[in-house]
């Protein structure tokens, strides 16, 4: 599941716990930084902000100083599929084969708003692809969906 | 958490697609040109069309005009 494969088994574990004592937010909200594990100096892990005793201490999964351009790629979608957990908002949805890259923001009433990195290329074609899976999307019964899957429980016994 | 995805792309893909449509309903005879594309520079808040066609830098005026 961790994407770090180029890394030794040391520094990997040195990162799983460095994950276990943070989490993840997006960029925004993030209130420490890092240098690379791979520094001679060692990891250091450095506050970006004045941090209250008790506040959660804020990371990212996939900007962070190793990650390379993985947070590009992964975007909400892809946090969700490697660590189960859906980002707040605003989120960062790459469609790669669309070549579409949205930041959707939610407006103080609630409605979402798409912003589209410089990069992007929204068509037309790719305006139809996006009006066939919301059609697809709205056609799900959600509902049963959820009901039909097998619960982690009886999935490991 | 599924549900939450769920409805978290719903919500994505209809922005885009509200956003899209806005754009694209400002120049007239769009869907007859499948080249145009639409990019927003989300720093400098510059919409522009690019197109295949030569119609590179002109902005949105400038198009339907």
């Amino acid at each position: 599941m961790n994407v770090l494969y180029g890394f030794s088994s040391i520094r990997l574990f040195v990162y799983h716990i460095l994950q276990d004592m943070h989490n993840h937010d997006i960029r925004e909200r993030l209130n420490v930084e890092t240098n690379s594990l791979r520094s001679p100096e060692g990891l250091m892990v450095t506050s970006t902000k004045t941090i209250q005793a008790g506040e959660e201490i804020l990371y990212t999964y996939n900007y962070c100083a190793d990650c390379f351009d993985m947070g590009d790629l992964w975007g909400t979608p892809g946090m969700y599929r490697d660590f189960g957990f859906l980002e707040g908002y605003p989120q960062y949805w790459p469609f790669l084969d669309q070549k579409v890259y949205a930041t959707i923001e939610q407006l103080s009433n609630g409605t979402l708003q798409a912003r589209f990195e410089t990069y992007s290329e929204l068509n037309v074609k790719s305006l139809a692809f996006f009006e066939t899976q919301l059609v697809r999307l709205e056609a799900i019964d959600i509902e049963s969906e959820i009901q039909s899957l097998t619960s982690s429980f009886w999935r490991f016994t | 958490m599924i549900r939450r995805f769920y409805d978290s792309l719903k919500g994505a893909i209809s922005a885009i697609i509200e956003a899209g449509t806005n754009h694209f309903s400002k120049k007239e005879n769009i869907y007859d040109d499948l080249d145009d594309i639409f990019v927003v520079d989300m720093f400098e808040g510059n919409h522009s069309f690019r197109s295949s066609l030569g119609h590179s830098n002109k902005s949105i005026g400038q198009q339907c005009g």
